[in-house]
């Protein structure tokens, strides 16, 4: 079963990031991390109780779901409809 | 908000904004080594300096005024750009940042004698600045004048570090080195060892010290951080199943959380639910 | 030694500011004749500074040794009147004396020669200063006279 971030109200990472770098987007209510703010400290990876922000491996890049700023592809793409966004 | 102009187009800009922002906003090319956006402007490398005025500034640490007039690509700019570079590639002819900024200027060559003995620290303090905002300011400058270097206290292993990398990741000139196997890694001759995921017992990705450092600057419990990804989002699978097979009232209490308000009592994985979630 | 209760004494002194180390690590010094490892600790602690920081002042200023020092301080002038009037006749004078280049010390602590750039005193050059006492007019005959081993 695919697990993708909750988007938690009073989020672990959040609270984690010494350097502002996670805010929420209020148009989404997504938590959007800011790369350029990043300095890649794994402070919010490990915060996060749910394991939904991961270290990419190739790029050395710290990614969370977004929630593609308003817009997920996964529901967009889904051929089935499953996933749906609401 | 205030006007400024860069390049003879005007912008929009926002009160304690720096010139730099404003430009790296608009996609205005100005580059810089010492600037990173979570830290404090330092204006230490004089890599991202324009014209004002007939003057040369760092835009960096230069804070937006009414009616500035800001050049970008004058032949003055240019000119100090390229003894910035001539200086900085003497002084690392080695690293590859260093020369391929150069290249963008038409220097290939330093013009100075190249100093040969030394590593690629161009002193931007980067490292320091990332260190000591984390909180936990292990490494700083070193003595002064030519000899400043960034070290650790008494050029020992760092009492202070946890071993998070910040410093070597966002190194301009990727100088500061590190190695990194499954069980640890080693940073300022300094060996650390990597957390065992509190059930799967496999190793995470933080050092033992980040486990115990982070929870206490976050406040959050030391569980959070010492439990690996897939352990995690397999408790949360776990959990989301149940939810569908038995939404059941005991579960909501398993999880912590009555709708809307986190418990006292909140367990390892208790989150407070999104609002959208909370409302279905 | 007890480090803990000496820089306690010390810290005391001087108001909780930002600023005050500098005063601070001078007493130490004054206290010590150099700053030791532990004392820099313990100003760390004491201050609740990291102990980074700390070091990075100590080692930037000329005026704070972390090397153990001799009893005598021989401070030699190296700025641009002494340099041009023979400073560096004086600094070999000092070592074939004392067997010791500047920023050494002498097996016996007697005695560590230190640089300086400039002592204020350009008229006088060029300038050693002994125990705080300035010799001005320095010649390597004098400088004999005045360091015996």
């Amino acid at each position: 079963m695919p697990i993708t971030c909750l988007q938690c109200e009073d989020a672990a990472c959040v609270k984690a990031c010494q350097y502002n770098a996670l805010t929420r987007n209020e148009k989404t209510g997504a938590i959007e991390l800011n790369e350029k703010k990043c300095v890649k400290c794994s402070a919010c990876l490990g915060a996060c109780p749910f394991g939904n922000v991961l270290l990419e491996n190739n790029s050395g890049r710290f990614v969370k779901c977004d929630l593609c700023l308003g817009e997920p592809m996964c529901a967009k793409f889904c051929p089935s409809k499953t996933l749906e966004y609401k | 908000m205030v006007t400024i102009t860069i390049d003879g187009i005007e912008y929009e800009a926002r009160e304690g904004q720096t010139v730099l922002d404003v430009a790296k906003e608009n996609n205005i090319p100005i580059p810089s080594l010492c600037h990173h956006e979570a830290l404090k402007p330092w204006g230490a490398c004089r890599m991202c300096v324009v014209e004002l005025n007939g003057k040369i500034m760092a835009s960096c640490t230069l804070p937006v005024a009414k009616d500035q007039n800001i050049k970008t690509k004058s032949e003055l700019v240019k000119t100090v750009r390229k003894v910035v570079l001539n200086l900085l590639l003497a002084r690392c002819p080695h690293s590859k940042t260093i020369q391929q900024l150069a290249r963008l200027y038409g220097i290939t060559k330093t013009t100075l004698k190249a100093d040969e003995g030394r590593d690629n620290c161009i002193l931007c303090n980067v490292c320091t600045r990332v260190c000591a905002q984390l909180g936990s300011s292990a490494i700083a400058t070193v003595k002064r004048g030519s000899e400043k270097e960034i070290g650790t206290p008494f050029g020992e292993k760092p009492p202070d570090c946890i071993g998070c990398l910040s410093c070597a990741r966002n190194c301009p000139t990727e100088t500061i080195k590190f190695e990194e196997t499954d069980a640890g890694r080693i940073i300022w001759n300094k060996s650390f060892e990597m957390a065992e995921c509190s059930i799967c017992k496999a190793k995470t990705v933080l050092t033992k010290e980040q486990v115990v450092f982070f929870a206490k600057k976050s406040g959050l419990p030391e569980e959070y951080f010492a439990k690996c990804d897939e352990c995690a989002r397999k408790e949360t699978a776990e959990t989301f199943a149940q939810l569908v097979i038995n939404p059941g009232a005991h579960i909501m209490k398993a999880w912590g959380f009555t709708f809307g308000k986190l418990e006292a009592k909140a367990i390892t994985a208790s989150p407070v639910l999104p609002q959208k979630f909370e409302r279905s | 030694m007890d480090h803990a209760n000496t820089i306690k004494d010390i810290i005391a002194k001087y108001p909780v500011q930002r600023g005050v180390i500098i005063q601070i690590l001078q007493d130490v010094h004054g206290r010590y004749n150099y700053l030791p490892k532990e004392a820099l600790d313990e100003v760390a602690k004491q201050l609740s500074l990291p102990v980074a920081k700390v070091y990075s002042i100590a080692t930037f200023y000329k005026a704070f040794s972390l090397k153990e020092r001799g009893k005598i301080i021989i401070k030699v002038c190296k700025g641009t009147a002494c340099h041009i009037r023979g400073a560096e006749l004086i600094c070999n004078e000092l070592e074939n004396i004392l067997g010791v280049k500047a920023g050494g010390t002498t097996p016996d602590m007697k005695y560590t020669v230190e640089e300086v750039n400039c002592v204020g005193t350009c008229a006088m050059a060029p300038v050693i200063v002994i125990d705080d006492k300035y010799h001005g007019s320095m010649k390597p005959e004098k400088v004999r006279k005045l360091v015996t081993k």
